[in-house]
């Protein structure tokens, strides 16, 4: 005999009458069909929230008068790049259906590796690297900073409301995957908009708001996305 | 699922006939408790009322709620923590209660079962008590159906020690 079969589970566990007549008044006093927004309209209202993001942050920067001279292509490349990288970021994050996802580790390892390699790409696109004092007095570096830290939490947010309650699996982690894409939002952007070639400042004001937004992600996904 | 979706009473009520009882028992494993159990399956039966638009047609049911189930009985752990300990008139924290020694197979098995880490504990009652595949207590625990495999195995193991030290000491 299988002793799993003799547990108290099969005998007598089950919840009170009373519990029962109170989940039923609770679950059924406002039944009404509910209204069901398919997993094509949010992803399409992901879509409409990211490119807004990208078009009012593009036309906020460039209205403060950046000139290309020599470096245009590799601006356009990388932004290119990192575009691309938004999208395979949002993919992962959301495109299948909670339950159905890519495994919780190697969405781990895509919420890790991004950052990380968005700090390598800083590092290598630095022109100069002047001391941390100077980018710390600097205002430009708080300023670029603060724009692309909010920017990029506005986007995040708005990316997240379609999505809201629809993932009790891994809320956190598609939190966190959600921050990176509005992060990357403010990446792309940012690397086209800022005129700023220096190691410090792209390091603080584009890299760490990156990081932080993923974190924020993390943290309010934790609290909208589970039901 | 669908029908409650649609709005139809008769369907909430067979639904809950249904998990209503396996959803007990998984919580009542989780926290050994009878109350918060039935904390814990109103608060879970709340949130999937609430979330019922978000619901994927034609997905699996029983890995869903368990998944809501689950965070919320983290939720609430989490908050239980959080809180100051209760102290007694004299200033000390309270004893816990006295283990119940164990009587017939079943409770001996219910008492190893409490005693194993939680992620083999976990595992072992979706797959083997409350009936969920593989794959849906993967889903579920957020892990693959191998790593649960081997959570099982390996939750045996540490079980099959218990009982022959229990049938030992009898």
């Amino acid at each position: 005999m299988d002793p799993f079969d003799d547990l108290q589970f099969q005998r007598d566990l089950k919840p009170g009458d009373e519990v029962g007549a109170r989940i039923r008044r609770a679950c059924t006093c406002d039944l009404e069909p509910a209204r069901r927004v398919s997993r094509r309209r949010r992803l399409l209202l992901t879509g409409v929230v990211v490119l807004a993001g990208l078009v009012v942050m593009l036309s906020t920067g460039l209205q403060r008068g950046r000139e290309f001279d020599s470096g245009a292509a590799s601006v356009l490349y990388g932004a290119l790049g990192w575009a691309s990288v938004l999208l395979v970021v949002l993919g992962i994050g959301v495109a299948r259906p909670a339950g159905k996802r890519m495994g919780w580790r190697a969405r781990m390892l895509v919420a890790t590796l991004v950052p990380l390699v968005f700090f390598v790409y800083l590092g290598l696109a630095a022109k100069s690297t002047l001391p941390l004092s100077h980018a710390l007095d600097d205002g430009g570096t708080l300023g670029c900073g603060l724009f692309s830290l909010l920017s990029s939490a506005v986007v995040t947010l708005g990316v997240m409301l379609p999505w809201r309650r629809t993932d009790p699996f891994n809320p956190s982690l598609t939190g966190a995957l959600l921050g990176l894409g509005g992060g990357l939002v403010a990446a792309t952007a940012m690397g086209v908009v800022c005129p700023s070639h220096e190691g410090w400042h792209l390091w603080l004001a584009h890299g760490a708001s990156l990081v932080t937004v993923v974190l924020i992600g993390a943290w309010v996904g934790r609290r909208w996305l589970a039901p | 699922m669908e029908a409650y979706i649609g709005g139809s009473q008769a369907a909430f009520d067979l639904l809950y006939q249904r998990i209503g009882t396996r959803l007990f028992g998984y919580l009542i494993r989780l926290t050994h408790e009878r109350e918060r159990a039935e904390d814990l399956l109103q608060i879970t039966f709340t949130k999937l009322h609430r979330a019922r638009d978000s619901y994927l047609r034609g997905a699996p049911v029983l890995p869903w709620v368990f998944a809501i189930a689950r965070r919320a009985f983290l939720d609430e752990r989490r908050h239980v923590r959080s809180r100051q300990e209760d102290l007694s008139h004299d200033g000390t924290l309270p004893e816990p209660a006295p283990e119940a020694a164990p009587g017939p197979l079943s409770d001996a098995l219910e008492l190893a079962l409490a005693r194993l880490p939680n992620n083999y504990r976990e595992a072992i009652v979706l797959t083997k008590i409350t009936g969920l595949s593989m794959v849906e207590a993967a889903e579920v625990l957020g892990t693959t159906p191998t790593a649960i495999k081997l959570r099982v195995h390996r939750g045996y193991k540490e079980l099959r020690q218990y009982l022959e030290e229990f049938q030992r000491t009898r």
